[in-house]
């Protein structure tokens, strides 16, 4: 398992997958935080950024996942890696040390966007009342959890199919419904997709009056069944991935 | 030569996954902004145009940009897979209509995604009972204005995918193009002159920020087209100076 894991690590070496993170990262960053922020969202800056996140990383997380997921299928598809490879690695193990690879790189980019948003609500813009560590806590724990079930998904569809522009079809169409659902009412939308999850697990919700422009916010319920629902549904795409994976010929 | 290069390029589409991408995706936004509007019927009165916002707002700054990434990486993987260019650039072929006929290809996939979405969305409208008439004429100014600032895009696509052997590159750039171009629409106000924000900008997808209106349709066309040529140029030049 460690030498695949060496052997990954070798094969991406130079190819700037931790650039593509940073930069995807930086993107969600700037987004939330760039340009002059008003004296109401600096008041209530740590319940906005807890609004505001889920938002931005339903955009910006999957659509790392889906850069790391067609990467790294990709090169073993390309001049039958991927059979050389079966012939030395168990199949099984081989799609395992690729799945913890890309989680870990797609997992180190919701690190990099949590501590950015603490650091700069902390050291930049001075957001008034305390930190909420809790609910950060909470807030990376329910960001962790679709984008690790977003990932098993893509990464299935990337060690699968030959073509890597089909994780990005699967990964463009769960986008898109799991954007549009979050301004949607039907739980059957919300929790049809991994992608529907990010709105599912907001803590807050939100009423802008539009007259004073200032945003009040509200605490939901904690949805723990909804986070019990996407854990399972990563490990079911995981053992139905790697049952696939280990049949197909390569 | 330039004919027969298009004609290639068509065979060489011909049965690609490429048109599950054109079919598929567009109508996810479609069925979904569809589904907002009448959600949110009471606050949206401006009927088509309503609707039209809802089809196209998240569609032209996210999902169409990596679209377009996905297109032109695909134009030049084709290419690039099997030493193709390799070989290509060894026969008695012109490589600046080479990239001319890559750009044209593009256009044709983006004009017939921008002509489907306008399919979509007065689909869309029948079926959900709008009593006004749709507004076809703008509809296919909107369209075609949107494959115009679509093209620019393209261009610049083409070359991120001709330079850089990894597939998925040029399609994250395209992604934080989008990006980038609603920041440069919503925030800085340069929608009109920034490559990656013309697409939504010919689209018409914003109801309220720098709307394009009729008086602005000539300055649109020259700095759309001013682009196209710059990044064509730009990019026939890096392939008739690509080693083989």
């Amino acid at each position: 398992m460690m030498a695949l894991w060496k052997a990954e690590y070798q094969k991406t070496r130079g190819r700037h997958l931790m650039l593509f993170v940073f930069a995807m990262s930086a993107a969600g960053l700037i987004w939330a935080l760039g340009g002059k922020l008003s004296e109401d969202a600096i008041a209530k800056g740590w319940y906005m950024l807890l609004y505001q996140m889920p938002l931005i990383n339903e955009l910006i997380l999957p659509m790392t996942a889906m850069l790391i997921a067609s990467r790294l299928g990709d090169l073993e598809h390309k001049n039958g890696m991927m059979k050389q490879l079966c012939c030395v690695a168990e199949r099984g193990k081989l799609y395992d040390v690729k799945l913890l690879y890309g989680l870990t790189l797609v997992l180190a980019g919701v690190l990099i966007q949590w501590f950015g948003i603490i650091a700069d609500g902390l050291f930049r813009h001075h957001f008034e009342g305390p930190f909420l560590l809790k609910e950060y806590l909470l807030l990376l724990l329910f960001t962790m959890a679709p984008t690790s079930a977003v990932y098993a998904l893509l990464h299935a569809v990337a060690m699968c199919c030959v073509r890597p522009a089909v994780p990005y079809i699967v990964g463009i169409i769960g986008e898109f419904v799991g954007l549009l659902s979050m301004f949607l009412p039907y739980t059957w939308l919300i929790k049809g997709t991994p992608w529907g999850y990010y709105g599912a697990l907001m803590l807050l919700w939100s009423e802008y009056d539009r007259t004073t422009r200032i945003s009040t916010y509200f605490y939901r319920e904690i949805d723990w069944a909804g986070f019990a629902e996407i854990v399972i549904i990563t490990m079911v795409i995981y053992i139905a991935g790697r049952i696939v994976f280990c049949r197909i010929e390569s | 030569m330039l004919l027969k290069l298009y004609k290639a390029e068509r065979v060489k589409l011909r049965r690609s996954p490429i048109w599950l991408i054109f079919i598929v995706v567009p109508a996810v936004p479609a069925f979904l902004g569809t589904v907002n509007y009448l959600n949110n019927v009471a606050i949206l009165t401006s009927q088509w145009y309503s609707l039209w916002t809802q089809h196209t707002l998240f569609t032209s700054y996210f999902f169409l940009p990596v679209l377009l990434g996905l297109y032109c990486s695909y134009l030049m993987r084709l290419e690039k897979n099997n030493h193709n260019l390799t070989k290509l650039l060894t026969l008695p072929i012109s490589r600046k209509e080479l990239f001319l006929v890559k750009v044209l290809s593009a256009g044709k996939i983006i004009f017939l995604t921008e002509l489907w979405i306008g399919v979509l969305f007065l689909i869309s409208g029948k079926l959900i009972g709008m009593s006004a008439e749709p507004p076809v004429a703008e509809l296919f100014v909107w369209c075609l204005f949107g494959a115009l600032g679509g093209l620019v895009m393209a261009a610049i696509q083409l070359i991120l995918s001709l330079l850089c052997d990894s597939f998925a590159l040029p399609v994250g750039i395209s992604f934080v193009g989008g990006l980038t171009g609603l920041i440069a629409m919503a925030k800085a106000g340069y929608g009109h002159i920034y490559p990656y924000s013309l697409l939504a900008y010919g689209m018409v997808a914003n109801n309220n920020t720098q709307q394009l209106t009729a008086e602005g349709y000539p300055q649109f066309i020259v700095v759309c087209i001013w682009y196209i040529a710059v990044f064509t140029v730009i990019g026939a030049v890096i392939m008739e100076k690509k080693e083989v």
